[in-house]
């Protein structure tokens, strides 16, 4: 907590001296997220329901996945961009050599502030689109919604994470990273639109139904014991996953100029 | 021969790097899919499209599957990031070869391969799996939809050198680069086709330069338009192929000036 504490305040002074960077990373925070939300009233312009989401809860919807990416950007993009970076050129000696875990090292060195943005834009709409429904929502909504909006990022962080982890075997295709900007993107959308696929691709996709829809119907007050177990169950194992497997590719790190 | 020359030599550069070129391919793929899906939906849900049917939206996301890997081109990255930022422009200004020749000879093959991703793709749902696929099938036609394409690359090309060569100015170029992708997403097509746009929204999308590189080629191709209508297109296009080399050379005999040659 101490360390993450300091590279919190490395991040800001980091953010302070290079403004021209924040002014267009922020710019560029604002535009996907107003793009997400033009995104979705455009495509809704034609039909009223997708299988039994209205046009006010698909938006509420994409909020609550705005605020989860937002988050996740924060956290976790830049590290997760750079990782390539490390691997080609055997900089990732230097986090071997640390006495602290190389997989969270590699996973939160880098916090990208202006993502907030996207959290701030997403929270502020969502809050709008809320009361606009006459939606109650409670002090348990509430602490409920926040705590599944955590599994959400880890759930994502982790799938990301095994992603980007196979990079150890070839570096040089780190355009995989934006290739999950697009795999993240599946989460705005309802679970359902997804059995019109194969059950095996389904299969395959499940774990993204789970990112933001459960947090969102725990909004919409009709949660169900389905979507918090597979949330729940999704996250910590996906987690295991992440870190087993990023400990196993370790072991094909060959460093400098692998 | 030596620009034949200089053209293979980066066909040779990015057939080596197809694997990075698959990667790239399949956002191109996934993102219209994941509409598709939508709309398949929408339709579940009792959606109508006007004069779409739901066979006429697959053959749209599936050609703007192949028009997203061929057509759209992403110079602007390299010169802006490779070129003037980290000083790679210097190499070229030496060189006795203009500078968007070359870049053109680097971006196109890349559009190639990605646009033979496409291409099999197409083919592996038209043929593999039996979706019913309604594409132009007049020779004559066809031509004049191979001519809109051609005309698309060189607006696409020709508008990202532009912006790729903004970063003279404002070094960072991120900012921009992205208000322009999200412009394009949207008035290009790739959201969803301009006809099922709000009357104003389709207007303005008309008047902006992004639907004659993505949208119309589409539905050139989907037989959609008239040969009246895409001489009409290809005659807009031209306009805007013209208008764009005025702006790239003023933007080069102004920009380079203001280049360092260490990077910017």
């Amino acid at each position: 907590m101490r360390i993450y504490q300091r590279l919190l305040l490395m991040n800001l002074s980091a953010l302070t001296q290079y403004r021209e960077n924040f002014i267009n990373s922020m710019a560029s925070s604002v535009i996907w997220s107003v793009f997400t939300f033009i995104q979705i009233i455009l495509l809704t312009s034609k039909t009223s329901t997708l299988f039994g989401w209205s046009r006010n809860e698909l938006l509420i919807l994409s909020c609550v996945q705005a605020i989860i990416i937002g988050i996740f950007h924060t956290m976790f993009t830049r590290n997760f961009e750079q990782l390539p970076r490390l691997i080609r050129y055997g900089q990732l000696d230097t986090m071997l050599m640390k006495p602290l875990d190389s997989h969270i090292q590699v996973s939160i060195f880098h916090i990208n502030y202006t993502s907030l943005v996207r959290v701030a834009i997403g929270a502020a709409l969502l809050v709008f689109l809320l009361y606009e429904a006459h939606i109650i929502v409670t002090c348990l909504n509430v602490l409920l919604f926040l705590s599944f909006i955590c599994f959400g990022v880890i759930l994502l962080f982790s799938i990301w994470s095994i992603v980007v982890t196979m990079l150890f075997w070839n570096p040089s295709l780190s355009n995989l990273i934006d290739v999950m900007f697009t795999v993240s993107s599946l989460s705005k959308y309802p679970g359902d639109m997804y059995r019109q696929l194969s059950q095996y691709i389904f299969f395959f996709l499940l774990p993204f139904t789970f990112i933001a829809i459960s947090p969102t119907k725990v909004l919409l007050q009709h949660v169900t014991l389905y979507d918090s177990i597979g949330l729940l169950g999704c996250c910590i194992g996906f987690l295991f996953l992440a870190r087993s497997f990023w400990k196993f590719a370790l072991r094909y790190y060959t460093s400098a100029s692998s | 021969m030596r620009y034949v020359r200089i053209f293979f030599y980066y066909f040779q550069g990015a057939f080596a790097e197809r694997g990075r070129s698959f990667v790239w391919f399949l956002i191109s793929f996934l993102n219209p899919l994941i509409l598709l899906l939508f709309w398949s939906g929408a339709a579940k849900s009792g959606a109508t499209f006007g004069q779409w049917t739901l066979s006429d939206l697959a053959s749209y996301y599936f050609l703007l599957i192949i028009a997203d890997a061929l057509l759209d081109a992403h110079i602007e990255e390299t010169v802006a990031r490779i070129d003037i930022q980290e000083g790679g422009l210097t190499k070229y200004l030496v060189q006795p070869f203009s500078y968007v020749i070359q870049k053109l000879f680097e971006e196109s093959p890349w559009r190639m391969i990605q646009g033979f991703f496409g291409i099999l793709v197409f083919l592996l749902f038209r043929f593999g799996f039996g979706f019913v696929i309604s594409i132009q099938t007049d020779p004559s036609l066809v031509c004049l939809c191979v001519v809109m394409m051609i005309s698309g690359y060189a607006m696409s090309f020709l508008f990202k050198m532009i912006l790729g060569l903004s970063a003279l100015w404002t070094t960072d170029y991120r900012g921009l680069s992205e208000l322009v992708g999200v412009l394009m997403l949207i008035f290009a097509g790739f959201v969803m086709p301009l006809e099922f746009f709000h009357p104003i929204l389709k207007q303005i999308a008309i008047l902006l330069p992004f639907p004659y590189i993505i949208y119309f080629p589409i539905i050139a191709f989907q037989g959609k338009l008239i040969a009246i209508e895409m001489i009409k297109i290809i005659l807009i296009q031209w306009v805007w192929i013209c208008g764009f080399i005025i702006i790239y050379r003023k933007v080069w005999q102004r920009g380079v000036r203001l280049y360092t040659g260490i990077g910017q």
